[in-house]
């Protein structure tokens, strides 16, 4: 992970706006000679590369020249090359030296040496190359695992960029169109608040922390900073933000124009249980269709996210709306119910993992409720889907 | 209103490091409750854990009902022995007390402040969440607080959460996990609580339910961070500083100054490489005389001449860190000091390994891993290795009673930090005189800074004992 502090150096706030210079074509030329640098040292010693950047002129001239060192030093990585494992060859030379009959200048430096590498069968000076090799500077660089190219080098730049700033925020606004559901997802699993509203076709997301409500705060930025990965997954978006870059507070603003890598793809599934449930429905239930992440459904002002969708392939009326609560309290049933109603929504069952249940809290009375303990049992959930097919209710959180 | 609130009571639940306040008494007005805000993310109101006594106190106040599921405490604990006090540790802990068991106790290293802890924990036999700064200090008060309680301490930090009645955290794992565990303890010990105030690492304070506070320094923060430690632990109560116990209850202190020279080829890089900063930076001081080391930098990045002058104050702490006389001096004492424990300081890691290499000095350092420095600590205590050497982990709470000698080469934080490095000097033992070696480079920025740097040493209130 690239510090926010180096990163931080290739952005400039004006105006109250916070500009991130991102790194361009313009830049390919000296980085490529870093790069070409970093091959050169390959099995030597990382601080000899260091020293020899530090004596490069490119370093000096280029504004971000430490981000794209340290983007590089994640491609390269290191390994300790050793005759003897570094802290057994400290703990027996340090206490050579402290011998008495070890002491002594130079000569005693010597002795002490000599005696600890004796133990190893190694000679003194493969012990004293050995005795610090797991330093971060002594570790010796390694072969990439693959080609390192500029414009990868260039985009990964960039996101550490987009992340560093976004780590000193509080709070984020994100409108986006599509893939709403992954940013969602990963702020609540990440115990932020995120508060969405529908606006036409674009989801309005408001993702901060409890305590942001009172003090700006670094404590959510490193959460915050991981959704900027999941932003490429839209179709179109604008994250806005308050950020301190270099102790003054700017407006940050992020939108497709920004030069970022393409994200892997968001996780189908938020966990095994529920990737598990899917698969045994699916096996079990063959008139029946299972839609993961079926459409928010926008209700008071807000969008509600089921986990899945289960429509059943002759009957597309019979469409029900599935959501695994790990956790829970009543308060938040009865809102969801509440909404899902004024939303003209009635089909919703809730799994409830058992052993997470908050005891103390009743769940309304008129909640649809299957309770599992650590695997949903798609069995009995297709009986309770059979069940209402068949007594025709409309309503079956009545 | 949630549904299991009684009717007419206000309901108070822990979220994340905050209060919610759910529910809305006929009549009130909840808004001039300490620390709330109406929160529109969540349709309620919230408030900073840190207000729940205060919130409490206030409804209790106006009659009104509280439906109370903000606290997970532990059960009260069982009767602990209290430790032995020294007069001064009595005395503090007595000036807490009547303080309504809220503020800040400033002893210098080495005098017992964990003891005053362990006897504050004692005395009010409640939950406690002990923060401590590093994770050696983790272990320390671990060890220290099961030896003098007889109890099982859970520990949070270092790879491990084993919450228990009386748990002891680091700063950075309270920072991070405060929302999780914060309405689970009643008091709060924070050690080194000079972090806290200025901004950083605040919100582990701000997110703990606990109504008492005990903080523990031997160098209060000046200000607006003293403000804020203030409101966040409570006021200074008890001041004392190392003038005030060395000789008694401390050790005996020798301080020596060593003033060496540069060599040739050090003393013309020196020139050039200061000389280009003090150009620029007086040219800084005309355009802006109030303006920040900070404000410097920013203006100094804009040019190449800024931009040398940087490299050259750079260059110039370099190159002060570990003067060839300086190394050699380093030497010359630990070999003068062989049968000594000895400890030695400077300003940053790569002086340090210079020291370990050269001289078989074993480095306490963050590249350290934890196993590792214990390893090393145990070794130093047991006589097995003679001498560590630091840039700055060793600077706070690192205790080693027999450490008699140290060397501080060079050191880059100032008076707080040269006040902590003697401390470890001066945990006192039978006929212990504690010797300190500064090494300052004559006609150079060290010689003023190490006069700044003294002034911590003083008495702070010589009528106090």
């Amino acid at each position: 992970m690239v510090s926010a502090h180096v990163a931080l150096t290739r952005c400039s706030v004006r105006d109250g706006i916070v500009t991130p210079h991102w790194l361009s074509v313009r830049d390919h030329p000296w980085i490529g000679e870093l790069i070409e640098l970093h091959h050169a040292f390959v099995g030597e010693p990382r601080r000899r590369l260091y020293d020899r950047l530090d004596a490069t002129p490119c370093m000096a001239r280029a504004s971000g020249s430490r981000l794209v060192a340290a983007v590089l030093d994640g491609f390269f990585g290191s390994e300790i090359v050793a005759d003897v494992p570094p802290r057994a060859a400290r703990a027996a030379a340090f206490a050579a030296a402290a011998d008495r009959a070890a002491r002594g200048g130079r000569s005693g430096r010597a002795a002490a040496l000599e005696r600890a590498a004796a133990g190893f069968g190694v000679s003194p000076d493969a012990l004293e190359r050995s005795l610090f090799a797991d330093l971060p500077g002594e570790r010796r660089l390694k072969k990439p695992a693959a080609p390192v190219r500029v414009e990868e080098c260039v985009l990964r730049c960039n996101l550490a960029l987009a992340q560093a700033a976004l780590s000193s925020s509080s709070a984020v606004t994100v409108a986006l169109e599509g893939h709403a559901r992954a940013l969602v997802r990963h702020a609540r699993l990440r115990g932020l608040i995120c508060t969405v509203e529908k606006r036409g076709t674009v989801a309005q997301l408001s993702i901060s922390g409890p305590l942001a409500l009172f003090r700006r705060t670094a404590l959510y930025g490193r959460h915050l900073a991981e959704l900027v990965p999941l932003l490429a997954w839209s179709r179109d978006f604008r994250l806005e933000a308050r950020c301190t870059v270099r102790g003054r507070e700017g407006r940050f603003i992020l939108d497709p124009t920004a030069p970022l890598p393409p994200s892997t793809e968001p996780r189908r599934y938020d966990s095994r249980l529920e990737e598990r449930f899917a698969r045994d429905f699916l096996r079990l239930a063959s008139d029946w269709d299972v839609i993961r992440e079926p459409e928010p459904v926008a209700a008071e002002g807000t969008l509600i996210f089921p986990d899945f969708a289960l429509v059943h392939r002759r009957d597309p009326s019979r469409r029900w709306l599935l959501e695994i609560l790990g956790f829970y309290t009543a308060d938040y049933v009865a809102t969801k119910l509440r909404r899902l109603r004024a939303a003209g929504l009635t089909r919703l069952l809730l799994c409830i993992d058992a052993a997470r249940d908050c005891g103390h809290d009743q769940l309304p009375p008129d909640a649809r409720v299957l309770r599992f303990e650590k695997r949903i049992e798609a069995r009995r959930l297709l009986e309770i889907l059979e069940e209402q097919g068949a007594r025709g209710s409309d309503d079956p959180l009545r | 209103m949630s549904p299991c609130t009684p009717n007419g009571a206000l309901r108070l639940e822990f979220d994340r490091g905050t209060l919610l306040l759910r529910g809305d008494p006929s009549g009130r007005n909840l808004a001039e409750l300490p620390g709330v805000r109406w929160d529109e993310r969540v349709g309620c109101r919230r408030a900073p854990a840190r207000f729940h006594a205060a919130i409490r106190e206030r409804l209790a106040a106006h009659g009104v009902m509280v439906d109370d599921a903000a606290l997970v405490t532990f059960p009260p604990l069982p009767c602990l022995p209290p430790p032995t006090l020294r007069p001064y540790q009595a005395a503090a802990l007595d000036a807490w007390v009547i303080a309504g068991r809220r503020g800040v106790v400033v002893l210098p290293t080495g005098s017992g402040k964990t003891r005053v802890a362990v006897a504050a924990l004692a005395e009010l036999g409640r939950a406690a969440l002990c923060l401590v700064p590093t994770r050696i200090l983790l272990g320390q008060w671990r060890a220290t607080l099961a030896e003098l309680l007889g109890i099982e301490i859970g520990v949070f930090g270092d790879g491990v959460r084993d919450v228990r009645a009386v748990t002891v955290a680091t700063f950075e794992s309270a920072w991070r996990h405060m929302g999780e565990i914060g309405n689970r303890f009643e008091l709060l010990v924070v050690d080194e609580a000079h972090h806290f105030g200025a901004g950083l690492r605040d919100e582990a304070l701000e997110m703990c339910t606990a109504p008492w506070r005990l903080g523990l320094t031997a160098t209060p923060p000046e200000g607006a961070a003293l403000t804020g430690l203030e409101e966040l632990v409570g006021p200074v109560l008890f001041e004392l500083g190392i003038a005030d116990l060395t000789g008694g209850f401390l050790a005996e202190l020798e301080l020596i100054e060593l003033r060496l020279g540069l060599s040739a080829r050090e003393h013309a890089e020196y020139e050039q490489a200061w000389g280009a900063f003090c150009v620029a930076f007086d040219r800084f001081r005309g355009l802006a005389p109030m303006g920040s080391w900070s404000d410097f930098l920013t203006w100094a990045r804009r040019s190449a001449p800024g931009r040398a002058a940087v490299e050259g104050w750079r260059r110039a702490r370099g190159l002060l860190a570990l003067t060839e006389a300086k190394n050699a001096t380093v030497g010359s004492l630990l070999a003068q000091h062989r049968d000594a424990r000895v400890l030695v300081f400077t300003s940053n890691k790569e002086a340090a390994y210079r020291i370990a290499r050269e001289h078989l000095v074993m480095p306490i350092t963050a590249d350290v891993c934890s196993a590792e420095r214990d390893e090393a600590l145990t070794a130093y205590r047991a006589g097995r290795i003679r001498a560590l050497v630091s840039a700055r982990v060793l600077n706070e709470g690192f205790d080693v009673p027999d450490a008699e000698v140290g060397i501080v080469v060079g050191g880059a934080l100032g008076e707080r930090e040269h006040v902590q490095r003697i401390g470890r000097l001066l945990r006192p033992s039978a006929g212990k005189r504690a010797l300190v070696y500064e090494l300052v480079t004559r006609g150079t920025a060290e010689v003023g800074a190490t006069r700044r740097k003294r002034r911590g040493l003083c008495a702070r209130r010589p009528d106090s004992l």
